[in-house]
């Protein structure tokens, strides 16, 4: 960081160092030379001082001469001639080689010695002069009595009088130098001054014109990003904008935003003021739980995007008119890290309500369209002679529910009977469709079937509760006309595949028990195979196979709703996983036919049949005990017995084993019926030699 | 390695988990039906990833997520549900799951929800 700071700012770093490192010379400077110049004023002092000191000598010399007689006075004039020459000569030796001298308050200071060539020579001269009159002076002060001193004063005030006034000059000189060096100093001090001055000028107005070009340029760069974004926000398609921890919506978003809400200044309202009143108030805390857990470091974010419950969500959204507009709208939501901490939360709603509509009319097309197809395979699928057959008889059967529902009763038991004899006939063609793999059928005959025991189940049924029946029965009905004409158009294929004649072996037209068997068994969530034996190895009418193949389809039915375990109960019982259904067809030499239909399931659950013979009230509890199992099992064939715990497409009503044991016994056949629990159940139907059967029917 | 831990009550779930996770990634240490197995689990194996299914008897995801961050906080748990029930999935990362995995799904998509999860654990 400190680097990129420097890259950055290098420039101005180094400018301003370089104006400190300038400041900071020429203050040094100026300190140091403004000590100079305080040491030259002393000097310019003390040089001034000495031309003073050379005329109060020449007058003390004077005074003493005049003072004759005087004592006292002479004796000042004796003291005053004792300091000033004392003062004179340390200054002189001090300007000569440097050292200290008496300053003008009578302190001591430090005097530099003189080196300019004039005051060196001022100095030489004076000392040449002074020499031998400090000699002189001396001899005045030392003079012992009153002669010795006169003789002594004589010569040293001709010396004065002959060099005082040289003496003088010289002092002058060297204040006059002293003084000149001291100014040249000052004026030298003022250049450095004003030459500091302009470099630091200059360096400032360095500085500032490339500082200001650096903020200009930063600037602009700002400026056009801010444009950019600006422009984006505004062209761009989505409504986009940040959410920050509180969820309150970022000052910049863009214009989408607002026209798809229809609402203006959105910036710095909550996400919930935005959305309240548009959305449920369960999905809002949904979405506010989920933002939440966006915000927490410690979770993916892409692996939370299935929980998102923004992520289609339909939207009454009130416009300028005050009309309310359903719309679907798609968030979707981005953390944005700042310094690796997630800052913000962009979002970005799209309007998807042209996707959703066109989704929902694709699936809505899709349906009819598999509707159709399915209606127009299972014709393809089936023999057309089947198919006709079994059109002609769900008209018989409507014919038949019509007219059963024409026919005038009262009271509820007489209702209750002509809803079983409803019952029975739907079932049937249910069966059928069931077997011939028409799903349209199976699904309408199935709802019929639970709307019949609705009615049923009622407590007091009336005339009024069978007008849903009669709606039923009109949809069959319609139904099967249009199928009708579906096979009329179909013809050309029909008449193409002709029909097998009679007698012919059935066994092109087993493969629809195992279409039967993988979808019962898909419902029921079963995995059953099946094994057929014998089947087309006996010749057969129409109305033989026909039996058979519906006792199969029962048999089958029964066997995966009941009998046969799901996988995980077979894998705890270690049985195999997947369940066996067999039907085996023989003819005994007499010719007498067997159709066995086994299966290795839980096998018949008399205790189940115990309990719901006993909810029906076919006999008491106690009577129930004591009946066996085999006159338990043959409750099995009772109309209306069920023991399924719930109405199934598979299961759940008994009406089909009772219309197969009156046929049979129709065809002088018998049922048989042997169960192991845990083992599987097997049913066996015996029919009289198909001969017989033919003479019979 | 990282020590995966699977609970699920579809024997069938379990299964497909354990064989897609990537075996140079993860050592499966253990499967659980419930919620009470995996917390016994837990403790047993020092599993650091979790795979977690919500609707289980005895103790279910939730109760189990809870459960598991109360003990070791650092276990990184991935929810793997059904996506019926949208609540039930962010209650699970709110008591300390990472993240969620919608069933059905492929071997590759729980292998890249299983590398997204473990992202920044030290092996």
């Amino acid at each position: 960081m400190f680097d990129t700071l420097m890259g950055k700012y290098r420039n101005i770093v180094v400018s301003i160092a370089l104006f400190l490192l300038l400041d900071a010379s020429v203050l040094t400077l100026n300190f140091y030379i403004s000590f100079e110049i305080a040491d030259d004023a002393v000097g310019v002092n003390l040089s001034g001082r000495q031309r003073m000191l050379s005329q109060r000598m020449v007058k003390s010399l004077h005074d003493i001469q005049y003072s004759a007689g005087d004592e006292q006075a002479r004796q000042r004039a004796l003291d005053e001639l004792d300091l000033t020459q004392r003062l004179f000569s340390s200054t002189l030796n001090a300007f000569d080689q440097g050292g200290e001298a008496i300053g003008a308050d009578g302190s001591e200071v430090v005097l530099e010695a003189a080196n300019s060539s004039a005051a060196r020579l001022a100095i030489v001269e004076a000392k040449e002069i002074w020499q031998p009159y400090s000699t002189l002076i001396n001899a005045v002060l030392n003079a012992d009595g009153e002669l010795a001193l006169n003789q002594a004063l004589m010569p040293a005030l001709a010396y004065a009088r002959a060099n005082n006034l040289a003496l003088l000059k010289l002092m002058n000189n060297l204040t006059v130098e002293l003084e000149h060096v001291a100014t040249s100093k000052a004026t030298r001090l003022r250049w450095i001054q004003t030459v500091g001055i302009t470099l630091a000028i200059i360096n400032f107005l360095i500085i500032l014109v490339h500082f200001l070009g650096q903020l200009r340029e930063s600037d602009k760069q700002i400026e056009s990003a801010r444009k950019e974004t600006t422009e984006i926000l505004e062209t761009v398609g989505e409504g986009l904008f940040l959410l920050d921890k509180e969820r309150i919506i970022s000052s910049q978003y863009s214009r989408a935003l607002e026209t798809m809400f229809v609402r203006k200044e959105l910036g710095g309202l909550s996400l919930e003021a935005l959305l309240e009143s548009m959305v449920s108030d369960k999905d809002l805390r949904t979405a506010q739980r989920f933002i939440a857990l966006l915000f927490r470091e410690d979770i993916k974010s892409n692996l939370i995007g299935d929980l998102n419950p923004l992520k289609e969500i339909e939207v009454n959204i009130s416009d300028n008119q005050g009309h309310y507009l359903t719309k679907y709208f798609s968030f979707t939501f981005e953390r944005v890290y700042d310094d690796g901490k997630i800052k913000d939360i962009l979002v970005t709603v799209v309007d998807v309500s042209e996707k959703v509509r066109l989704e929902r009319e694709l699936a809505l097309s899709k349906e009819q369209n598999e509707r159709q197809i399915e209606v127009l395979t299972s014709i393809l699928h089936a023999n057309p002679d089947l198919l006709k057959l079994y059109l002609k008889q769900v008209e018989e059967a409507a014919d038949d529910v019509n007219t059963i529902l024409r026919e005038p009763s009262k009271g509820h038991v007489a209702l209750k009977r002509k809803l079983d004899q409803i019952f029975v006939a739907i079932h049937r063609i249910k069966g059928e469709a069931s077997a011939l793999n028409l799903e349209s059928f199976e699904e309408l005959t199935h709802e019929f079937e639970l709307n019949i025991k609705d009615v049923h189940g009622k407590d007091n049924i009336t005339g009024d509760d069978f007008l849903p029946l009669v709606v039923r029965l009109e949809k069959l009905v319609k139904h099967t006309e249009s199928v009708q004409v579906l096979t009329a158009k179909l013809g050309a294929f029909s008449s193409g595949a002709k029909a097998p004649a009679r007698s012919e072996s059935i066994s092109s037209d087993w493969h629809h028990l195992e279409d039967l068997l993988n979808k019962s068994s898909l419902r029921c969530g079963k995995q059953v195979q099946l094994f057929t034996s014998g089947l087309s190895e006996v010749p057969m009418s129409k109305e033989l196979s026909g039996l058979l193949s519906d006792f199969a389809i029962q048999g089958i039915r029964n066997a995966v709703a009941h009998g046969i375990e799901t996988p995980s109960e077979r894998e705890q019982l270690n049985k195999d996983i997947e369940g066996k259904i067999e039907l085996r067809l023989s003819q005994s030499s007499k010719g007498e036919l067997e159709f066995v239909v086994k299966d290795d399931g839980g096998g018949i659950d008399i205790d189940r049949i115990r309990e719901k013979a006993a909810e029906l009230g076919i006999a008491s509890e106690t009577e129930l005990e004591s009946w066996s199992a085999k006159r338990l099992t043959s409750l099995i064939f009772e109309p209306g017995f069920s023991t399924a715990a719930e109405h199934t497409m598979d299961a759940g009503t008994g009406a089909g084993m009772d219309l197969l044991r009156q046929r049979v016994n129709a065809m002088r056949g018998r049922i048989r019926i042997a169960s192991r629990s845990g083992h599987g159940t097997k049913i066996s139907v015996f029919l009289p030699a198909p001969a017989a059967v033919s003479e019979a029917a | 390695m990282l020590k995966l831990m699977i609970v699920d009550d579809s024997n069938i779930i379990r299964r497909k988990i354990e064989r897609s996770a990537d075996a140079a990634r993860f050592d499966v240490v253990g499967m659980a039906r419930n919620g009470a197995e995996a917390v016994a689990m837990l403790k047993r194996t020092d599993a650091e990833v979790v795979t977690m299914d919500l609707t289980m008897p005895e103790m279910d995801g939730i109760e189990c997520v809870e459960r598991i961050t109360a003990i070791k906080p650092e276990t990184r748990i991935l929810v793997v549900s059904a996506l019926s029930d949208v609540e039930t999935g962010i209650l699970a990362l709110e008591k300390g799951a990472r993240g969620f995995l919608c069933k059905p799904f492929s071997s590759e998509q729980l292998n890249d929800a299983l590398g997204e999860l473990v992202e920044g654990i030290d092996v």
